[in-house]
């Protein structure tokens, strides 16, 4: 990819990366998970010279939870949450929205506060966090600040974060008994699908009687927005059918949808009355939680992040050099490598080739690697991540040149590979899985490479060479 | 003749029909496997194209001083630098860069070239780029554009037709005037992005020898040479093309992209840089707007029939968007008139066929090559007509489907091996078995499950009257018996597995086993002209080149004391011809592929989300030369019909492309194919093919959109019209048609 970044900051306290900020400004743009901020530079969109990497200071991670409040610190990932069994319990429709986004290789890198700031009115993490009635965190030099996350939003992905200033945490009140909430989105595609529209949805409850709702939309104004007059119409109502018919037409006029790429306006808002009315009813039955995994899949087996065979020498939070571990061997990169992505540093300065880019921009898989055991789309990974981690691609899956990998090994038997261009993507992808659990279910494995677009095989002959592999007794193959 | 050496045994060669594992898989599943982008390392000149970006304009001038003082850059190059500035796989109408004061006629015309000592330097160059344009109206709509008084897109043509065909058999009004019943239709179709994994890249350079040296990806390895010798006005002989390994192609790769303007920029800067490789890499996005996509097609029809089921009459219009270049338009267009009948056999036939020019991006080959859009068409007409005689669908294309001798709409007998009906009843019996249960199961009251069948038909081999045909040479080594082999054919392995195929061919011609055989396959100079990766013609052409060869080399072999031999052959295709300018009478083609699908859909009625439970595809493949490569092209095939039917929705706005990004162009995820794929395999050998074999690679993507529209009919009673199937079209078909009784289901299942 074309450089577009000139200076690589990767300060590893907060105050340092608040200094930075304050210095630096509207220059800089803070960088953690890189999956939407590596695109936008890629396309111009709010061009900047200096990246703040963030993703080092541990004052940002983590999720901690108590009987009222659940914080997701400035860091948090999708997979965090989806992983949280708090989130899971006391923040479903966030769960819910997390496990809809992307695919596993972006969920393992993309955060929740980085999806609040790019601030699409398409970002369904928001919505989830507006309904749960989210209390944001900011922090700076100047101070902290608490801003609730509907008042966040001052018009199309504008905020009111300043300059100098970055999310620091997430505060989210823990849906008690009385309260359910679910997540409810509508893409053209069954993984990877940007929302055409999006709701989540929490209620209160008084016995049988709706005693407070909050209803947050995505996809249907410039801003996420809030539904008041249907939320006031539900309160005190039981949810039979005809209220929640009527809760659905009044939520659609509290949006003002456009035509795009995606769907029309009338589209969204037909599939508005008709999804949030089935939406309604779930709850009233009590089913939104029915289908959700009873371990989602991650891509994420975390290894051991201290790797004392690199010096980690700094600069002050400059990054000049990158100390990383590629398949095994410890490479120091000095030159333009942190202006690049993992991919790029793989391809380029690694010499390995195996890791493909089809796309650019996290949507084909082809990249895939893992970063510290968390598969990962490295187009989207800035170069400078890889700073004190071990990467593994797909030239170090196999123990030797003799002994494949098992999965790779039953690529080449299935007859899995056609033209070959998205296998090591896919193979990363699936190995990773196998990892994590040794005996995948079928949705499951096809959760794991439902990043990786292949074009030639319909995938068929892929989920047969990860069946072969599992201890998963085998689905029925072409009978 | 009695040789005199021993012939290596007699029994029936068990290579053939064996899946075997690909040679070139190992280096795939480790990485080592080398693309074009691969092979671009930083010390090489880098290439930068510039886009026109307007659908329609006049360039003016093209102001370079900003550019050339980019650090790092080195040239640009513009049109005034190209020998010969028209290329073309059938017409040269395109420029390789469009001149000053000339137009440049889509959003994918090249204005320039910048070469740099890297990437971001190219880049940084050819945003300097001043480049003055003076916008025109553009011409998007293909049925306006034929209109006498619409601007030409090419000046100097008489209209922007380019072409017409009609087919003419029978009286078409007489039979239509006593037909009991008929039924009109109008379909649509968009474009489809071929969307290979790997974007189009390659490497140029001039070896010690003066020749020009192009690494990249293709499909026909002769025919990137031939254009870029005449562009350069050049000897071919000085040209050599190699591909590396190609990541994916589907018709994509068949007219040039890059090649040409990589074969220019080394050509022209190997004075100033004796010998330095110069590379050129496309983005996505680049690739999305750069190269051809599949047609889109308007296709207006009636079709009559008699009370017992007899087709009688089809008359049709299909319009087809050719975009700004000719391409391959022509012989799509031929091929969609030929099957705007689909595989029936019809007493009168009246289709007119009009590729026309446009300011859209340029329309050209995409697997099944006009067959797709004509039979979408086709076969939504027969479930249609089935239903309006109340007879099964199965039935009906049972009394019509064509058999041995029936006569083409082109008014001479079929190719011998006419198998529409053995491939239908195949795909019925598999399915009854699987689908027994599938509409009585229990689902959600939103829900909707239906089932569709479709048939479909697709030539193998060139058409019209070129003689098509594939040139090997095979090396025997050997002390008393032969011990190895040299195959040499220029045939590109695009993914589909075709050098495991080749060398499966020659290892059953000669005995031996398939490792002792090197095929040299990539390179121009290398290896004899195989023709291209298309019409699913391979297995058949190349391998009966390659059968040929291995043949006379191997009775060469025995009938002398040499340790080494050779023998080259050329397979020739039967003869065509091509259609005649009024009637369109003729021989269109000399073999066949035969389908036939059977596909389970759910309907999502809230949302009009569809979602394709099951697909049963039965295909005859004349022969399995490798069982399991011909499974995955029909499952990866599919893959591409059911892209092309729900999911892949290639916007153009005002001659703009609005989704050239794999975000906005949505590609099938193994979330959304069904796991349930059934490829049901025939072999029924071919009179031609090497061990009876027969093309295949195609014929998937044709039924499939015909039987998907007939299984969202039978799970809701709506014809959808319109490809692809999005959900905001099925949801608003459904809220049209809710006033009105669902349709009892197919009577598929109440058949034996």
């Amino acid at each position: 990819m074309r450089r577009t970044w000139q200076t690589y900051f990767q300060p590893t306290t907060l105050r340092d990366a608040l200094r930075l900020l304050q210095e630096h400004r509207s220059q800089a743009r803070v960088i953690a998970g890189g999956t939407d901020v590596i695109v936008e530079l890629s396309r111009d969109i709010k061009p900047a010279s200096t990246l703040i990497d963030i993703s080092r200071i541990a004052e940002l991670d983590g999720i901690r939870s108590d009987d009222e409040t659940i914080v997701l610190g400035g860091l948090s990932t999708h997979n965090d949450v989806i992983s949280s069994d708090a989130c899971v319990d006391g923040a479903f429709p966030l769960a819910q929205a997390c496990l809809e986004i992307g695919a596993p290789q972006l969920r393992t890198r993309a955060t929740i506060a980085g999806n609040l700031v790019t601030a699409s009115p398409a970002n369904d993490t928001i919505s989830a966090l507006v309904a749960l009635d989210a209390t944001l965190i900011l922090t700076s030099l100047r101070g902290l600040r608490a801003v609730p996350t509907d008042e966040f939003y001052t018009g199309f992905r504008a905020t009111v974060l300043q300059p100098d200033e970055l999310i620091a945490e997430i505060r989210i009140p823990r849906l008690r008994r009385h309260q359910r909430g679910l997540f409810i989105k509508l893409g053209l595609r069954r993984a990877q699908a940007i929302s055409v529209i999006h709701v989540a949805i929490v209620l209160s409850f008084d016995g049988a009687i709706v005693s407070d709702v909050k209803i947050a939309l995505g996809c249907l104004a410039p801003t996420i927005v809030r539904a008041p007059t249907a939320e006031a119409f539900l309160v005190g109502k039981t949810l039979d059918a005809g209220v929640c018919d009527e809760a659905a037409r009044l939520i659609c006029e509290s949006t003002s949808p456009i035509d795009d790429i995606r769907g029309t306006a009338d589209y969204r808002l037909l599939t508005l009355h008709r999804l949030t009315n089935d939406g309604l009813e779930r709850l009233a039955r009590g089913e939104e939680r029915s289908t959700w995994p009873a371990q989602p899949v991650l891509l994420d087996t975390l290894s051991d992040t201290g790797h004392p065979q690199l010096l980690m020498e700094r600069d002050g939070s400059t990054l000049t050099t990158i100390e990383t571990i590629i398949n095994g061997q410890a490479m120091h990169v000095r030159g333009d490598a942190p202006r690049k992505t993992l991919l790029d540093l793989v391809r380029e300065d690694a010499g390995l080739t195996g890791a493909k880019e089809g796309c650019a921009e996290g949507e084909c898989g082809a990249c895939t690697v893992w970063i510290d055991g968390q598969a990962v789309m490295s187009c989207l990974v800035p170069a400078g991540q890889a700073h004190g981690a071990a990467i593994t691609t797909i030239e170090g899956l196999a123990e030797s040149p003799d002994i494949l990998h098992p999965l790779q090994q039953a690529f080449i038997d299935r007859g899995a590979s056609q033209c070959g261009f998205c296998i090591p993507g896919m193979v990363m992808a699936g190995a990773k899985l196998l990892d994590e659990r040794a005996a995948p279910s079928t949705d499951e494995m096809l959760s794991a490479v439902s990043g990786n677009i292949c074009r030639c095989t319909g995938y068929r002959k892929i989920l047969d060479a990860m069946v072969a592999v599992s201890a998963q007794p085998a689905v029925e193959i072409n009978a | 003749m009695t040789g005199r050496r021993q012939r290596p045994g007699s029994r029936p060669p068990s290579i053939i029909g064996e899946s075997r594992a690909r040679p070139d898989a190992l280096g795939k599943v480790t990485g080592a496997t080398r693309y074009p982008a691969d092979l671009i390392r930083p010390e090489m000149l880098h290439v930068k194209v510039v886009f026109s970006h307007r659908p329609r304009a006049k360039l003016l001038s093209i102001d370079m001083r900003e550019t050339l003082r980019v650090d790092g850059v080195v040239a640009v190059l513009t049109a005034d630098d190209v020998p010969l500035n028209a290329f073309g796989l059938i017409d040269s109408d395109q420029p390789v860069l469009v001149p000053i004061g000339g137009e440049a006629r889509f959003q994918g015309d090249k204005i320039a070239a910048v070469i740099a000592e890297s990437p971001d330097a190219a880049d940084a160059g050819a945003r300097a780029l001043i480049v003055e344009l003076d916008e025109l109206p553009p011409v998007l709509d293909p049925e306006i554009a034929m209109r006498p008084e619409s601007p030409l897109v090419h000046a100097g043509r008489e209209s922007n037709v380019l072409l017409h065909v009609p087919i003419r058999k029978g009286d078409v009004d007489a039979a239509l005037a006593q037909a009991d019943v008929v039924i009109e239709g109008e379909f649509s179709t968009g474009w489809q992005e071929h969307a290979f994994l790997q974007p189009e890249a390659g490497t140029a350079w001039v070896d010690e020898q003066g020749r020009l040296i192009l690494e990249t990806a293709g499909q026909w390895l002769h025919e990137d040479r031939r254009q870029i010798a005449a562009m350069l006005k050049i000897q071919i002989e000085d040209v050599v093309v190699r591909y590396n390994a190609i990541g994916g192609a589907f018709g994509g790769r068949e007219d040039l992209s890059i090649q040409h303007v990589l074969a220019l920029a080394a050509w022209t800067m190997n004075a100033r840089f004796p010998g330095r490789k110069i590379a050129l890499q496309w983005t996505r996005e680049e690739s999305m707007i750069g190269h051809h996509k599949r047609h889109p097609m308007r296709i207006r029809c009636t079709w009559g029939a008699m009370r017992d089921g007899t087709i009688t009459a089809v008359r049709s219009t299909v319009i087809a968007d050719g975009g700004a270049y000719a391409s391959t338009s022509a012989e799509v267009l031929k091929c969609a008139t030929v099957f705007a009948s689909g595989s029936y056999e019809i007493a009168t036939v009246a289709s007119d066929g009009y590729a026309v020019y446009t300011n859209n991006v340029p329309s050209g080959a995409f697997r099944g090559f006009g067959a797709p859009q004509a039979q979408f068409a086709a076969e939504s007409m027969v479930s249609r007509l089935a239903e309006a005689l109340g007879i099964d669908p199965v039935e009906i294309r049972r009394k019509n489907l064509y058999h041995e001798g029936s006569l083409e709409p082109t008014q001479q007998p079929l190719p011998a091996g006419v198998s529409a009906l053995p491939v239908l009843d195949a795909a019925i019996e598999s399915a009854s078995g699987r689908l027994g249960g599938f509409l009585q199961d229990t689902v959600p009251g939103h829900v909707k499950r239906g089932i569709g069948i479709a048939s479909g038909i697709k030539n193998v081999g060139y058409s019209f009257g070129y003689p098509d045909h594939a040139t090997a040479t095979v090396e025997l080594f050997g002390r008393g018996e032969v011990e190895s082999a040299i195959v040499r054919i220029g045939a590109a392995d695009v993914g589909q597995g075709t050098h495991l195929a080749l060398r499966q061919i020659a290892a059953g011609v000669l005995n031996l086993p398939p490792d002792r055989i090197r095929m040299v396959t990539d390179d121009s100079s290398e290896a004899p002209n195989a023709g291209s990766a298309s019409a699913s013609r391979l297995t058949l052409l190349a391998g009966g080149a390659v059968h040929k060869a291995a043949a006379e080399a191997l009775d060469r072999y025995l009938n002398s004391e040499d340790l080494h031999v050779e023998a080259t052959a050329t397979y020739r295709a039967p003869r065509t011809t091509p259609l005649d300018p009024l009637t369109g009478s003729g021989v269109p083609n000399f073999c066949y592929g035969y389908a036939a699908q059977v596909v389970a859909v759910e309907v999502n009625t809230l949302t009009g989300q569809v979602g394709v439970k099951t697909i049963v595809s039965a295909h005859d493949v004349g022969t399995a030369i490798n069982r399991q490569q011909v499974e995955g092209q029909i499952e990866g095939c599919l893959a591409q019909a059911l892209g092309y039917t729900l999911l892949e929705n290639f916007i153009v706005t005002d001659g703009i492309v609005r989704t050239p990004h794999f975000s906005t162009y949505l590609l099938p995820t193994a979330l959304d194919m069904p796991i349930d794929i059934v490829p049901v395999i025939l072999e029924l050998a071919d009179p031609n093919g090497p061990f009876g074999a027969r093309g295949m690679a195609e014929m998937p993507l044709v039924p499939f959109a015909g039987a998907l529209a007939a299984a969202i009919h039978d799970a809701t009673g709506v014809w959808l019209s319109d490809l692809p199937f999005t959900p905001e079209r099925v949801l608003r078909a459904l809220i049209a048609h809710e006033s009105t009784v669902p349709t009892a289901s197919a009577a598929l299942l109440t058949i034996e």
